[in-house]
């Protein structure tokens, strides 16, 4: 594990205004995603089904090691993991969707390509469209749902960086949810 | 900024309500939002529209990005090679790659036998629980059972995996067929009528396919088909909440390939229904009877835009060979307006057996009869298996042979029986009229948003009717089958034994009203009264009083002044309203769980504008208390009684609404005086319908005035004689009455009509149990097991046990499988008390006894009729519990 790249340095680095290192992290968080992924499948020739909860601690123990993070630098330091997190994962999902597409010219969603009004679209590209609405409407529920959606953090470590009460984040968190089901069940863009 | 500030103010105010509301009951809401919003629309809708998003926001985003990312790209990837075990199965090979993932060809090491082995993919990111979910819905998939779709043998997950067994199908799937030729008519018919058999059993069991296409049928070697897929069905919307929402899909778009035979509706995104099926069948059908698609495009795009808004080329001129009435059920398969398309699949293989002996039986009987099979040879045009060989042909023309002669026989046997309930409703012969059936008026708006009107004002009036009590009108549920069958009005008044029926129709063109009707004698066929009605729609109320009086005036009844008062009577003065309602009978009337859910929404906003409008709220209770309610009792039945008590203060003569109340009263609150007098004086206000006479039947029976309960048994039968329930709900009665000679003659009564009523199977089996006749009873509840969807293991270990150890044994291994089944599905408390009853282990029976009171169990109420529990009746405890009920 030790031979993983920097990822915790490059940011903290970008944690404390480096935006620069925001420019090399996001290739090596896409990288470490995809040789996880692969290091799984190579188990699952021996007749095992891979693991996906195993994937995931890993991936994040790669990936933020938190024990390197100063204690007063915590709360910032996983609102940027969680801003960082959303970036890569929604390029990531873009670029799937893209090759599911074939990759070819015509990838509009099917509904979408004439006038009728279309489906809600599930899919991690279209709730990062629509929680960034809701931040126009509400900047902190979009945070909370950036922190626990995006970040995974608990919610009572959503409470720590945010400076709220438990209570308060449990609130945010529910009516964030029922605002962004209906926004994307709207289609989104038309909310004024 | 000050315009800002004002945003920020109003969404904090959202913000409050919204919480504050989630933590009351749907109903409340209403009521405090309404306060808490007074006036203020926007603000409202605002909070309901979150609200609305509720439920399904609980599973929503709860797992984090990066597991679902990780989910989503383990599942893609996944791929088994041969040998792997996946729970019981060893993978033998890959078969192909449908819409859902990659299936596998596997070995059932435990059972033995080959299986299709599908893993199910995940869905979508954001919903953690969509594995669990796909799950959830193809266990309910897994509950059909049918000759014509392909078997799911076992859902389940392993390491993670989620996946479906269901059965191998040799053969190839129709979509391998050749492209351009089409085929024989005969083959179209029995493939469509096979299909529709299919459809039909899944939709009546609630499981809708959604994608009906070549690629998921497989035709094997003797012309039989299978549906394939039905694993990744979407069961109609049964969230329990009320609150109006519609059905969300976690399948973004259309899945490859199924382009060409989505419905307009599915191509638009709207909720879905079985109609769906019906379409997607009929671009099958027109595929296989013309070689081409009825729908096409250069890109899926294209394709779907034809769907939604193209017409499809008549197939004749496509295949001049398809006979004309072939063409019409597929156009009608295909109409684009799902209401009116076939209503059911029922209705679809109906016509299609009708062609049948014209096209197939006729012209091979008449080959036969000169010496030659020229017809039953089916040239092997199409490069398959089938028509090789003519002996499963054969087998075919001979099975359908059989059936003819069934149904012909059938149909003799209603006739006598419905001749002698004839002359037992009328008497004598006199040209006096004291039956009725209205049958459902067309609607032939332009809109489809004024279908409701027809059915709802033919509701409307029968409810009117009904109060006339020399009067027999059908009820709405016994001629609601007719719509839109543009059947011979004389035809169905016989069918329903009536003396007259009242047709017509209904138009809106802005906003006027125009109804055209007329009533006709169905024993001489004359037209008794014709009327015309041109108003406007604001004076609906008027139309209507004029067809009443104008109706009970050609059928000379002579009504009391408390009659005429209910025959002309008006429970709210607004149009708008009363189109709500209308709306609400309609959806009502549709008798599935969405409707009856719709049905809620309408009533609401009826009472929203009319607060005083007492039927809206006596439909609303209706909504909560017969029917496929889709809520758990605990819920819906004190909404119910909320709901008829609101009707009944604001008009104590709303039948329906005592009849809900009787039925909470009897059900629920074991309140046996309080029961009966809300069922005297429901029957006193609508004296002819047949459900108040069932529902009394029962209570009767469960008082023990067995009596009193066959006279309401038999008339519930007069009211409604063509429905089965009627007829099974007899054999029930002689059950209760320890008839049992009877009640099994009955119930072989009721199978001959139709052989797959589940709950007849299972009361026949303890007809037998109590004549000591074990085998008999547990052939009869296999039956009963294999029509429910019960897993063929769970059958065979029954089956197992009771020639092992007998009764007793049969009974240990049902409560085996009734403890593992109640870990996932609710098993009432009675079930388990029958079960150790009948295992001889009356201790435990004692005690699951206790707690069915506890849980208030339904099933209690008939505690002091029942056959079960014979050697536990001298008990003390018995006794007492009898006692603490006042059943004694």
């Amino acid at each position: 594990m030790t031979d993983s790249p920097d990822i915790t340095e490059l940011l903290l680095a970008w944690s404390e205004g480096d935006e620069a290192s925001l420019e090399r992290l996001v290739p090596l968080v896409k990288a470490e995603l995809h040789r996880l992924a692969h290091h799984y499948m190579q188990g699952e020739r021996d007749g095992h089904i891979l693991q996906t909860t195993a994937l995931v601690n890993e991936a994040y123990l790669r990936l933020v090691d938190a024990s390197r993070v100063r204690w007063q630098n915590r709360a910032h330091f996983f609102a940027v993991t969680a801003q960082l997190m959303r970036r890569v994962l929604v390029d990531f999902a873009r670029a799937r969707d893209y090759q599911k597409r074939g990759g070819g010219a015509a990838h509009v969603p099917l509904m979408e390509a004439f006038d009728l009004p279309h489906r809600q679209d599930t899919s991690i590209v279209a709730l990062d469209e629509a929680l960034s609405t809701l931040a126009e409407v509400d900047a902190r529920k979009a945070r909370v749902v950036e922190l626990r959606f995006f970040g995974g953090l608990s919610v009572e470590e959503t409470a720590e960086v945010l400076s709220v009460s438990v209570d308060t984040v449990m609130r945010d968190w529910k009516l964030a949810k029922a605002w962004l089901l209906r926004e994307l069940d709207a289609g989104g863009a038309d909310e004024s | 900024m000050k315009a800002e500030r004002m945003e920020a103010e109003k969404w904090q105010e959202v913000e409050r309500l919204y919480h504050e509301a989630s933590e009351l009951t749907p109903p409340e809401r209403a009521d405090f939002l309404a306060r808490a919003c007074a006036g203020d629309d926007n603000l409202r809708r605002e909070v309901e529209s979150l609200l609305a998003y509720e439920t399904r926001a609980d599973k929503f985003i709860e797992t984090s990005a990066l597991r679902a990312t990780a989910r989503a790209l383990q599942a893609e990837r996944c791929e088994l090679k041969a040998g792997q075990m996946i729970g019981n199965y060893r993978v033998l090979g890959r078969l192909g790659h449908g819409g859902m993932g990659v299936v596998y060809k596997a070995h059932d090491t435990k059972l033995g036998r080959t299986v299709a082995l599908k893993l199910l993919p995940v869905a979508s990111a954001l919903y953690g629980d969509e594995q669990s979910l796909l799950l959830r819905e193809a266990r309910a998939a897994s509950v059909l059972t049918h000759p014509h779709i392909a078997t799911i043998y076992e859902v389940n997950e392993h390491d993670g995996i989620g996946f479906i067994a269901l059965e191998y199908v040799e053969g190839a799937s129709l979509a391998s067929l050749p492209a351009g030729i089409p085929l024989k008519t005969t083959r179209v018919i029995r493939i469509g009528m096979q299909l529709a058999d299919a459809l039909d059993e899944a939709h009546r069991k609630g499981v809708v396919h959604r994608d009906i296409k070549p690629a998921n049928v497989m035709l094997d070697a003797r012309g039989q088909v299978k549906i394939l897929d039905f694993g990744i069905a979407k069961l109609i919307e049964r969230t329990t909440g009320d609150t109006g929402q519609l059905p969300h899909f976690s399948s973004p778009t259309v899945p490859q390939g199924s382009a060409p035979y989505v419905s307009p509706e599915q191509a638009r995104g709207l909720p879905l229904d079985h109609r769906t099926d019906i379409f997607s069948l009929g671009v099958v059908l027109y595929e296989l009877a013309t070689g081409r698609r009825a729908f096409r495009g250069d890109t899926a795009e294209e394709t779907i835009r034809s769907v939604v808004s193209r017409p499809h080329l008549a197939p004749r001129t496509l295949n001049p060979d398809i006979p004309p009435r072939l063409e019409a059920i597929i156009n009608r398969c295909l109409e684009k307006d799902r209401e009116r398309r076939y209503s059911d699949a029922k209705e679809l293989t109906r016509d299609l057996a009708e062609l049948l002996p014209l096209t197939d039986v006729g012209a091979a009987l008449l080959s036969k009869m000169s010496g030659t099979w020229a017809i039953v040879k089916s040239p092997a045009v199409h490069g398959m298996a089938a028509g090789k060989s003519s002996w499963p042909k054969l087998a075919a023309i001979v099975a359908v042979v059989v059936l003819l002669v069934g149904v012909a026989s059938i149909a003799l046997y209603l006739k006598s029986s419905r001749e002698t309930l004839r002359r037992q409703a009328t008497g004598n012969l006199s040209s006096k009229i004291n039956s009725l059936a209205v049958l459902p008026f067309q609607t032939l708006s332009p809109d489809a948003k004024d279908e409701f009107l027809g059915l709802g004002l033919t509701d409307t009036l029968i409810n009117r009717l009904s109060s006339v009590r020399n009067l027999n009108v059908r009820s709405t549920e016994a001629v609601r089958r007719y719509a839109g069958k543009g059947m011979n009005p004389i035809d169905v008044g016989r069918e329903l034994q009536v003396e007259a029926v009242l047709e017509g129709n209904v138009r809106k063109a802005g906003d006027r009203i125009r109804l055209t009707a007329r009533l006709l004698d169905v024993r001489s066929g004359a037209t008794l009264w014709a009327g015309d009605f041109d108003e406007q729609f604001t004076d609906i109320f008027a139309v209507e009083d004029r067809l009443s009086r104008n109706l009970t005036g050609a059928l000379t009844l002579r009504l009391s002044n408390d009659e005429l008062a209910q025959v002309e009577k008006h429970y709210t003065r607004d149009a708008e309203a009363y189109a709500l309602y209308l709306n609400g009978r309609f959806s009502l009337n549709r008798f599935t769980e969405d409707g009856t859910k719709m049905a809620r929404e309408y009533f609401r906003k009826a009472i929203e504008r009319d607060p005083n409008y007492s039927q809206a709220y006596a439909g609303l209770a209706e909504s909560f208390a017969f029917g496929e309610i889709g809520l758990p009792p605990e819920q819906a039945f004190p909404q119910a009684r909320e709901a008829a008590t609101r009707a009944l203060a604001l008009d104590s003569s709303l039948g329906a609404a005592r009849a809900v109340l009787a039925q909470v009263e009897f059900l629920d609150e074991w309140d046996w005086s309080g029961a009966e007098r809300e069922f005297k004086l429901a029957l006193a206000l609508t004296p002819n319908q047949p459900e108040i006479h069932h529902m009394y039947a029962h209570y009767l029976t469960a008082m023990g005035r067995l009596d009193e309960a066959l006279a309401e048994s038999k008339r519930f039968i007069e009211l409604d004689p063509i429905s089965p329930t009627p007829v099974q709900h007899l054999g029930w009665h002689y059950l209760y009455a320890h008839e049992f000679d009877k009640a099994i003659e009955q119930y072989k009564r009721v199978l001959v009509l139709d052989p797959n009523y589940t709950e007849a199977h299972r009361q026949l089996a303890d007809a037998y149990w109590q004549k000591g006749m074990h085998d008999e009873a547990v052939a009869e509840m296999e039956k009963q097991l294999t029509l429910q969807g019960r897993s063929r293991e769970d059958v065979v270990a029954l089956g197992e046990a009771y020639k092992l150890s007998g009764w007793h044994g049969y009974w240990q291994k049902r409560l085996e499988i009734n403890f593992e089944r109640a870990k996932s599905t609710y098993i009432a408390p009675s079930t388990f008390a029958e079960c150790y009853s009948r295992s001889g282990d009356h201790p435990r029976a004692l005690e699951w006894l206790e707690k069915a009171y506890e849980r208030r169990d339904h099933q209690l109420v008939y505690l002091s009729m029942t056959y079960d529990y014979a050697e536990l009746r001298p008990d003390p405890r018995f006794q007492n519990l009898l006692g603490r009920m006042k059943l004694k």
